[in-house]
């Protein structure tokens, strides 16, 4: 039975994205849900007047990040993903370039009939 | 993985191969390829129709004077890499617009497709290493190019 994870990335570097997909294939993640999305921070400090203030710790952080989510084989496959996403993003300055973290999967199933 | 250096080997590259467009070039070096016994001469012809096949359906350019023109051949009884590196760049669809002169062809028959996606992803993260193409345009011979290869797999991951 495979230790089945799902693997959510968030990405702060859009311009990435296609080196970051690449390298997910290379990993042998040939599927994944991509979604366009924003952090927390960001939201609070545009939408709400009282962490107004805060604006500035966002300043030339981009609008949108990227959430990844993929169900992976088993943790091996997490690990050797990781590397390779630190190493793709390894010419980007600075510190906040996305997390990654992985969560057991109990059960997965495809929506489809299998073929008779 | 397989290191791209275990699809390679040096009688699989040339340097200085010449023609007056991007066709004439892969042309040039694939029958390079036929003289040296890498390839048959009827897998060259289908080779070479399928590698513009695959053309049709969008440039394979990367950008930087790089493409990775790929094609499934089941003709060929392994996956293979195929490095030509030009006497002069050629106009062929890139990102930047740059003309191309380092070709590596990814070719292999259809039952090593999981094999295929996954190198031509290495290639395409690897080939935007910047020593690399350095390393590549300045190789003195194929055994050069390999070293090449082999030295940017030891370097990243």
């Amino acid at each position: 039975m495979k230790n089945r994870e799902m693997v959510i990335c968030v990405l702060n570097e859009p311009d990435y994205l296609h080196d970051v997909l690449t390298a997910m294939v290379e990993a042998g993640v040939p599927t994944s849900t991509v979604i366009e999305s924003q952090g927390m921070g960001r939201i609070l400090s545009q939408d709400v007047p009282i962490f107004a203030g805060f604006r500035h710790l966002f300043a030339g952080s981009k609008p949108f990040n990227h959430t990844i989510f993929a169900v992976v084989d088993g943790p091996e496959v997490t690990a050797r993903l990781t590397t390779l996403l630190q190493d793709v993003l390894s010419d980007v300055e600075g510190s906040a370039k996305g997390v990654l973290f992985s969560l057991p999967v109990s059960q997965f199933a495809r929506l489809s009939r299998e073929p008779t | 993985m397989d290191q791209l250096s275990s699809l390679f080997d040096p009688d699989q590259a040339a340097l200085g191969i010449s023609g007056g467009s991007y066709v004439d070039c892969l042309g040039a070096f694939l029958t390079t390829l036929v003289s040296r016994g890498v390839l048959t001469g009827e897998q060259r012809q289908s080779l070479e129709g399928a590698l513009m096949n695959r053309e049709s359906l969008g440039g394979t350019g990367l950008g930087r004077g790089v493409a990775v023109p790929h094609a499934y051949l089941d003709a060929l009884p392994r996956t293979m890499l195929l490095v030509a590196r030009l006497e002069r760049p050629v106009q062929h669809p890139s990102p930047d617009g740059i003309p191309v002169d380092l070709l590596f062809i990814l070719c292999g028959p259809t039952s090593a497709q999981g094999l295929h996606l996954v190198t031509l992803a290495r290639l395409v993260r690897l080939l935007h290493d910047t020593q690399l193409l350095e390393h590549l345009r300045q190789a003195a011979s194929p055994e050069d190019l390999f070293s090449a290869l082999e030295e940017v797999e030891l370097r990243r991951v």
